[in-house]
């Protein structure tokens, strides 16, 4: 009982420090770069319940992310749809898209499944460039609306700041009950070991669907305010490369915790802004700092916080 | 919680199962029956065709030819996720726990088919999630408790011995509420302590009233606790009757012992 | 029938890459996500001893295999081996040689700038008719590369000690060690040979393309879909699933539409995947219980 109070202290002051910030950054483009960071957050948080929680590994999930803004962009430009009706749909589509590649994918595992979401993640992108009458192909499209949710316009950094602020901690807080539910226990059951779970009566192929549709969700509703928060998009940000980040995001932070997509997340972003200044060798330090992760990290950033965490804890019972 | 010894005079129904590999029959048109209550043994040499019989008993593999009765309805082959929900429940021979899940999420896993999965409350968390996940918790505790791992709970699998891990096997086998029980080398990598533990539990959930199929190589867990033994070689089923009657049969002995060494005590 | 034609080097050279997924996968059971800048490396390389250096193409194409296969060994000593001490998931050697990806495209771009730069073929590039079908001398010197290096490729498996050695903790990595195999050195020869192949690719591949510092995304990323059509592991089938691609490839782009040709190629590849995991041209593994 005790552990938990301090937790939620921890929590509180968390979203205090968190809600601050846009009062002690006043640099706009440090607010755009965290703005960007928390909605890659969202994608990042959701491809963990997939890939950490359920172990089917996505490299495609700039896909769903492309989705998620394209349907809520178009919604709004062709359809004159509102930012929030929009991001349902944003959701909805993203889901089903997760639905689809569920089908092939409950029968992969591996490097197979692997290549299955990046040939997702490529047919996504492709479309978007070739289907021009709808997508405006490569050129993408611009004049994407702001939100304005009943009323009220969402125009500044700041006020973006809280906009996703707030979409990620209800994601987060999703992601966390689930993770803490039968439903999350059941993922890592599928991915410790298949067979086992299905001789104890786990419907594996029902939870890897739901598991594909859920995460497919988060980077749904990501996409969404990425659009808005953008104004213009284009196919170049959903490439592989993106999908590849998203997946980096998670595994440096730790793709078995909900926090570890946090972690992950700004310790990627802010390093990519750290050697801005060094441009020509950011990329290279940026793919050294993998390798020294997952050989030294296994388990992430925040598996690390994590052990030193429970050893502080461990001394001070004894 | 404890299922009641019914009237049939079988619970499970192996009927005529072959089973081939490749050229190779590993089982070859096996029948027996299996009565409520009895702890029934399946022996045999390496080979014989023992797990390969509880898989397709499990719808883990197909059979090439026959059928497996429980309660006299057919059991679906390659469908495994229905077993629990048939009244049955396994272990398996090489250990498949979740190992880097705790005991109690692993007996809690048992348990998928019987607990609730209110997704509304879980999200909200709402009173019906957490009493559910309450009620599982306990069920899954006196599992535990009742193979003597109440106080591991927290434990990650991983980090326990074999023998204790094969009893968190038990324990969530059991969570599944099952009627017949598959064990699959329940007693192998056990010190004799922990073996003895085994027979004590076997014998208490035999009282109970489960039906429990057991395989093993040590002739002391089976001959002694077995009600019925059916012995396989290469495939067939070669005996079947009381621990007696089994160890003296000709065809067993010389299973056992090679056909030469049979001949030689023949003569 | 032209459509084929024009498919044909194209396989050559993706079932070159798919070969060095291929190996690596079957004889160190990891999937080496850097293949494609393996590939990238040989066509720098190749284009600075010739155009630089003033190299022939032959020794050019030998130096620069011989390079990348030492960088295919660091790799393998470097990155490979203390994931392989530490008992890391496979997943997790997936995003470090990506990150050998990234790092290698990255110190590229730093070395022979962003320009994309033309490798002078040593063969002409006019086509030359027969019958009614055309193909470019520089088509067929791929061809005959490309079968020539299969061959020497199937030779060191079957003839040479080391060759042995790989097929061995191919078939059973166990016994292998048993036997006296070190897995180690074996590790290290399939990342060599299969590097060096890339190589071979990427300056085969470099007179057609542009020579870039990010064309191994694109290169490596078909090669391993042509790896997978074949059976991942499966020597002949990642030839076959490399031809088959190439023709895929062509046909799709020259009969149906050049947008889409990608969409069908990964289109086909999934529902592939959906139907026979295992591949094209192997039966279906039996699930070991």
């Amino acid at each position: 009982m005790k552990s938990e109070k301090k937790h939620l202290i921890y929590l509180a002051a968390g979203l205090l420090a968190a809600a601050s910030l846009p009062f002690v950054i006043t640099n706009v483009y440090y607010l755009h770069v965290i703005n960007l960071a928390g909605i890659y957050c969202l994608v990042t948080v959701g491809l963990n319940l997939l890939s950490g929680y359920t172990g089917q590994v996505s490299m495609g999930h700039a896909g769903f992310f492309a989705i998620g803004t394209y349907v809520s962009a178009l919604s709004a430009l062709d359809l004159g749809v509102p930012w929030l009706p929009g991001t349902i749909l944003a959701v909805l589509s993203a889901s089903l898209c997760g639905f689809v590649i569920a089908v092939p994918a409950m029968k992969l595992a591996g490097s197979y499944l692997v290549l299955a979401t990046v040939g997702f993640g490529e047919i996504v992108r492709l479309v978007l460039v070739n289907w021009t009458p709808v997508t405006k192909g490569a050129a993408g499209l611009v004049g994407i609306p702001l939100p304005n949710i009943f009323g009220i316009r969402i125009t500044s950094e700041g006020e973006f700041f809280y906009l996703i602020l707030v979409m990620l901690i209800l994601g987060a807080g999703i992601a966390r009950r689930l993770a803490d539910s039968k439903i999350g226990r059941t993922f890592i059951a599928i991915r410790e070991d298949e067979l086992a779970s299905r001789a104890m009566g786990v419907p594996v192929d029902r939870y890897k669907t739901a598991a594909f549709m859920i995460s497919a969700a988060f980077a749904g509703a990501a996409g969404s305010i990425y659009g808005a928060f953008s104004g213009v998009t284009s196919p170049d940000n959903f490439t592989f490369d993106d999908s590849v980040a998203f997946l980096c995001m998670s595994v440096v932070g730790g793709s078995r915790t909900v926090g570890g997509a946090v972690v992950g997340t700004v310790a990627l972003v802010s390093l990519t802004e750290l050697l801005r200044a060094f441009q020509a060798y950011r990329l290279i330090v940026y793919g050294l700092i993998l390798i020294i992760t997952v050989i030294y990290m296994p388990q992430g950033l925040a598996g690390l916080m994590f052990k030193k965490h429970t050893r502080e804890e461990s001394e001070a019972d004894s | 919680m404890t299922p009641a010894p019914d009237a049939l005079d079988c619970i499970m129904e192996i009927r005529g199962i072959s089973r081939a590999f490749g050229g190779l029959m590993a089982l070859d048109d096996v029948s027996f029956k299996i009565k409520p209550g009895t702890v029934h043994g399946i022996i045999g040499p390496n080979g014989a065709g023992k797990t390969t019989l509880f898989n397709v008993i499990t719808g883990m593999i197909p059979p090439s030819r026959g059928e497996v009765l429980m309660e006299g309805r057919p059991i679906p082959s390659v469908r495994p996720e229905i077993l629990t929900s048939l009244g049955i429940a396994r272990t398996f021979q090489n250990i498949r726990l979740f190992k880097e899940q705790t005991v109690l999420d692993n007996v809690m896993i048992g348990q998928h088919i019987h607990t609730p999965t209110p997704i509304l409350s879980i999200l909200l968390g709402g009173r019906r999630a957490a009493q559910g996940e309450a009620a599982a918790r306990d069920e899954a505790m006196r599992a535990l408790r009742f193979v003597d791992l109440g106080d591991k709970a927290s434990k990650t699998v991983s980090s326990l011995p074999y023998g204790q891990q094969r009893l968190v096997e038990l324990a969530r086998a059991l969570a599944a509420k099952p009627k017949v029980i598959l064990l699959d080398e329940p007693a192998a990598g056990m010190n004799p302590t922990e073996k003895a533990h085994l027979i004590k539990l076997l014998s208490i959930l035999k009282e109970d009233g489960y039906t429990i199929a057991l395989i093993d190589h040590d002739m002391k867990v089976v001959m002694g606790n077995c009600d019925v033994i059916t012995v396989l070689d290469h495939g067939k089923k070669i005996a079947e009757g009381t621990s007696e009657s089994v160890h003296s049969h000709p065809d067993v002995v010389a299973a056992y012992l090679g056909k030469g060494r049979a001949e030689v005590a023949d003569a | 029938m032209q459509y084929l034609l024009n498919g044909l080097p194209l396989g050559a050279i993706y079932a070159l890459v798919a070969l060095s997924y291929s190996l690596i996968y079957t004889a160190s059971g990891v999937l080496n996500w850097s293949q494609g800048d393996m590939v990238m490396l040989g066509a720098y390389l190749g284009f600075t001893f010739m155009s630089l250096a003033g190299l022939g193409f032959g020794p050019s194409f030998v130096l620069s295999m011989l390079l990348v296969a030492a960088v295919g060994v660091a790799v393998q000593r470097l990155i490979l081996r203390p994931l392989k001490e530490r008992g890391a998931p496979p997943i997790n050697v997936v995003i470090a040689t990506l990150g050998v990806a990234i790092t290698t495209r990255n110190v590229a771009l730093l070395v022979w700038g962003p320009n994309a730069q033309l490798l002078q073929s040593p063969v002409s590039s006019n086509p030359i008719g027969i019958g009614m079908l055309r193909i470019t001398p520089q088509d067929l010197l791929i061809l005959a590369m490309a079968l020539l290096l299969m061959f020497a490729l199937q030779y060191m498996l079957r003839r040479t000690k080391e060759g042995r050695a790989l097929r061995a903790v191919a078939q059973d990595r166990y016994a292998a060690v048993l036997m006296g195999v070190d897995t180690n050195r074996s590790d290290a020869v399939a990342f060599a040979v299969s590097a060096s192949l890339g190589a071979a690719a990427g300056i085969l591949v470099a007179p057609i393309f542009f020579v870039t510092f990010n064309m191994g995304a694109g290169i490596g990323l078909k090669g391993f879909v042509a790896a997978v059509i074949g059976g991942l592991g499966y020597i002949p089938g990642a030839i076959g699933g490399g031809f088959f691609l190439g023709l895929l490839e062509s046909a799709a782009g020259g009969q149906i539409s050049s947008g889409y040709r990608d969409v069908i190629t990964y289109a086909i590849l999934i529902i592939l995947l959906w139907l026979k995991p295992s591949g094209l041209f192997l039966r279906r593994r039996q699930q070991k219980l």
